[in-house]
């Protein structure tokens, strides 16, 4: 059994732009546009290095005054479009519990 | 250029649980200590959380394709391919060409005649100029004897110009200085003919639309 750890990939930039974010990936050679939300997961996992998903929702969870839960379900569609654009690349560990 | 971003929820469309922020009292001071330096959380609004987006910014090269599309569908067709052009005419729209070799014979009497020929090697150069690939009608060594009347290609593959008793005239004189319209593939990214032909999904392109996608 498995869990998917997420890790931002080396050498992404993030850089604001007006009211968002642009991130350039050197993995896919494309820049993308996020919003705040999505910039701060980014963000969690260069500070955080390796997290789960449910980890990075539990530091945004406390920063925002929600629920971990209603985060955790707000930020799992985000991993598939972070990984498609070449900012987040998913790791596999070994299930701790 | 840029690519309009997924709008997340608006705030009143975002999660908000007063509860939870009873539940988890934080100081601004308190919250700026401990994002340090985190540009994108601190601008986090407590209480709400929009749902992460992510879109792509399409690269210039992309919005080139798009347009180049755009462009060359709106240009003529084969069958309705704009005719030579004369050395100096300056003809509007401009298309994108390329010049003719002139052979002759019989030059010293009073009945010339003249052949002209599409040089693969000419098309080639204005595709690599370009940054086009060029289809099999013809190859960098060969060419392709052209009716400057019809503005169409006669024949097959040549790989002299001088059969038949003709020369290659060189320089070639200004009144016989002709340039037929190169025809592009729907996608532009390969030039696949010269002139009139009954294909009706090939195009001409103009300097304009050309430099509006490859700047």
């Amino acid at each position: 059994l498995t869990l998917p750890h997420f890790a931002r990939v080396p050498g992404v930039r993030v850089e604001p732009l007006g009211e968002g974010w642009v991130a350039y990936s050197p993995l896919a050679g494309s820049t993308h546009v996020l919003n705040d939300s999505g910039a701060a997961v980014l963000e969690l996992l260069d500070e955080q290095g390796v997290s789960s998903s449910d980890q990075v929702a539990a530091h945004i969870a406390v920063e925002v005054g929600l629920p971990p839960a209603e985060i955790g379900a707000s930020i799992q569609p985000l991993w598939v479009e972070l990984i498609a654009a070449g900012l987040v690349r998913e790791i596999r560990a070994s299930a701790q519990s | 250029m840029l690519a309009s971003v997924h709008d997340g929820p608006r705030a009143d469309e975002a999660h908000s649980r007063d509860e939870a922020k009873m539940s988890h009292p934080q100081t601004p001071v308190e919250v700026d200590r401990q994002h340090g330096n985190s540009p994108a959380r601190r601008k986090l609004i407590r209480g709400v959380f929009a749902l992460p987006a992510v879109a792509a910014v399409h690269s210039g090269s992309a919005l080139a394709a798009t347009s180049s599309l755009r462009c060359l569908g709106n240009g003529p067709t084969g069958p309705n391919a704009p005719g030579v052009i004369l050395a100096g005419t300056i003809e509007t729209p401009m298309f994108l060409r390329v010049e003719l070799i002139v052979a002759g014979k019989d030059l010293s009497t009073s009945s010339p005649l003249y052949r002209y020929f599409v040089a693969g090697s000419k098309v080639q150069a204005v595709a690599t100029a370009r940054g086009v690939g060029v289809g099999p009608f013809i190859t960098l060594s060969t060419f392709l004897l052209f009716n400057i009347s019809t503005n169409t290609i006669s024949g097959s593959q040549l790989t002299v110009v001088t059969a038949d008793g003709y020369a290659q005239i060189t320089p070639t004189p200004a009144d016989k200085k002709y340039f037929a319209v190169l025809m592009f593939n729907a996608d532009g990214t390969q030039i696949v003919g010269v002139g009139n032909s009954s294909a009706t999904d090939v195009h001409a392109a103009t300097e304009s639309c050309w430099t509006s996608f490859t700047p």
